[in-house]
């Protein structure tokens, strides 16, 4: 079962890989939803910075925060940041974290739309 | 840790969704799980705490997985710890290969299924479990090795080999061999102990034999001296000086004449009031008035209230052992003055009692060397100097009794008596010192039943009168009672010489 921001059968693998409590679920999906917004922030301040280590290190957490809540297309964006800064420095860091936080506002959207008791 | 459930799992992530979930994961496996947001403090944690297994994210800011993985290995506290890395397996295969390349024991992807981060949690803790054992094994080892290094050596005691008693309580076959290793090291300490009191025992014995000697000569030598003309005080200050003359040089030319310190001057002092002033003045007052042979008794009680000093102070061991043999030579001195007192006049009963002050006088001079003494002076020096602040003490005496003797009367035999006296005095305080060094003040102390009954033999022996049945018993008696006193034993630990060495 899946939406079109958020894939529900990643959520109910996540479910799953701690124990199957919803509480314990909730929990994580709302610590995703108060701090996605400010690891957007603290990459738009590594970028401005031209810190391409400590950004790759933050969309590297966000990728992985993003594909265990079922946001793929949210994390596709942060593992293409976090590979051109691997490689070296993005390309257009501005456009693709703008990307990012609009992806990052609909899955947060989608995610308040889910019953999780049922995922 | 007995059972792999209650392991306890450190989890170390700079995400803190991500950090929350394995820990939820972890408990729902029931093990318990503490959590660190970055490799210092991961370390820190490390180090205090006992964890079984570590669950390292690679990628983190300021120290990264792979130093937390470094440093770990290098610590040998903390190398044992089984470390496994959480990884994407996207792009990171080099990074994985690298953290197992570092020590790290396994690795689990961040979309891990709780079914196999279980497996490796279980396989990670019995590596763990094992290789506790097997630390545990080698430490049983290493101790067992360095008690046999120890007796190898010969520096051992019953406590020095204390980490023993802990394996000899288990059962096992490191267990029984450390019971018989402890048993036998015991019974080797007992017989060396039993072997050394035995030599010391034998050791003081010829000391007191020796003291006993020369002291028992003072009464002879002073009585020839009498006969010259001599005064007690005036032949008191020659003896002192030609003693003090004697011991310092020979002190000077073995380069062993010490520099005092303020306690040393104050313990001279009173050695040397002790003796110089106190004893000359109470045994010429009490000689006056009480028969020979009682004070001879008398005196002989010092053994006895140095027995009660020692005891009281607990500087020495006091056992019923040790009364009953001061009791048995005590014992011994009255059968060999039974046949003295046979028709010899007491003298009035207040003298008597009075008398009692000579044996404190002379227990107190024993116990004040034997506790007060400093033992890094020399003993002929510290006798020397003990002369030389006894001139001080016995000058005035001497003048204000008028019984001052003028150098140019020396001239003559007196001059030879009191160079004799003063080479037995010399002798005697100089091996006394030696004997309270080696046997204790309790055992020394018998030097009063030694003296006494060298008195005895000398006065026989010059009188020209065989040894006659009592006196053989008072002997019998008075070594059956150096027997049972024994020495102090010894405080130093006990060298004893093994070759076990190829």
């Amino acid at each position: 079962m899946s939406s079109e921001t958020i894939d529900t059968a990643a959520l109910a693998k996540l479910k799953d890989m701690i124990g199957g409590d919803t509480e314990d679920l909730a929990e994580l999906v709302d610590d995703f939803v108060s701090s996605f917004p400010q690891q957007v922030t603290l990459m738009r301040s590594q970028s401005t910075d031209q810190d391409w280590s400590a950004l790759r290190i933050t969309s590297h957490s966000c990728k992985s925060n993003a594909r265990d809540l079922g946001a793929h297309a949210l994390s596709e964006l942060c593992a293409r940041l976090e590979l051109q800064c691997k490689n070296g420095a993005p390309t257009d860091p501005d456009a693709q974290l703008s990307n990012i936080e609009n992806a990052s506002t609909a899955a947060i959207a989608a995610l308040g739309q889910l019953d999780l008791a049922n995922v | 840790m007995s059972d792999s459930r209650s392991a306890d799992i450190l989890i170390v992530d700079d995400n803190r969704l991500n950090r929350k979930k394995l820990k939820f994961a972890v408990e729902t496996l029931g093990y318990s799980a503490q959590l660190a947001e970055d490799g210092a403090e991961a370390l820190t944690m490390m180090e205090s705490g006992a964890f079984d297994v570590v669950l390292l994210d690679l990628l983190m800011p300021k120290m990264d997985g792979f130093e937390v993985l470094s440093r770990a290995k290098d610590a040998p506290d903390l190398r044992d710890i089984p470390v496994i890395v959480i990884s994407d397996l996207e792009g990171e295969t080099e990074s994985v290969s690298r953290a197992i390349q570092l020590g790290a024991e396994d690795f689990l992807p961040k979309g891990f299924d709780p079914i196999i981060l279980d497996a490796r949690l279980v396989a990670s803790l019995r590596k763990k479990q094992f290789r506790d054992r097997e630390l545990q094994y080698f430490r049983r080892v290493n101790t067992l090795t360095d008690a046999a290094a120890q007796i190898e050596i010969g520096e051992f005691d019953e406590t020095s080999l204390g980490a023993l008693e802990t394996e000899a309580q288990i059962g096992d076959p490191i267990g029984r061999l450390a019971l018989v290793f402890r048993g036998m090291a015991k019974e080797i300490h007992a017989r060396e102990v039993r072997l050394l009191e035995r030599i010391r025992l034998l050791q003081g014995s010829l000391l007191l034999a020796f003291v006993a000697a020369t002291a028992g000569l003072t009464p002879s030598l002073s009585r020839m001296a009498s006969g010259l003309g001599s005064t007690p005080l005036g032949m008191a200050v020659w003896v002192d000086v030609v003693s003090a003359l004697v011991c310092l040089s020979v002190a000077i030319a073995r380069a062993k004449l010490p520099r005092l310190t303020r306690a040393d001057i104050a313990f001279f002092v009173a050695w040397a009031f002790l003796v110089g002033i106190v004893q000359h003045v109470t045994v010429f007052l009490f000689a006056a008035h009480v028969e020979a042979t009682y004070l001879t008794m008398i005196m002989a009680l010092e053994s006895l209230l140095v027995f009660c000093f020692a005891a009281m102070t607990r500087t020495e061991r006091a056992s019923a052992k040790r009364i009953v043999g001061l009791l048995v030579g005590f014992a011994g001195i009255g059968v060999g003055l039974v046949s003295r007192l046979e028709g010899s006049g007491a003298a009035a009963d207040l003298w008597l009692i009075g008398a009692l002050i000579l044996p404190v006088v002379f227990a107190v001079e024993t116990i004040t060397i034997a506790s007060k003494r400093p033992t890094h002076i020399d003993p002929i020096a510290a006798v020397g100097i003990m002369f030389a602040f006894s001139i001080a003490f016995a000058v005035p005496l001497a003048l204000l009794n008028g019984q001052w003797i003028p150098a140019g009367q020396l001239a003559s035999p007196l001059g030879l008596v009191i160079l004799l006296l003063a080479l037995a005095s010399i002798s005697a305080n100089v091996a006394f010192v030696y004997l309270l060094d080696l046997a204790g003040a309790v055992f020394s102390s018998q030097a009063a039943y030694a003296t006494a009954l060298a008195g005895i033999i000398w006065g026989m022996l010059l009188l020209g009168e065989r040894l006659g049945l009592l006196a053989w018993v008072a002997i019998a008696l008075v070594l059956l009672g150096m027997y049972l006193v024994e020495t102090k034993g010894s405080d130093k630990p006990i060298k004893i010489r093994r070759q076990y060495r190829g």
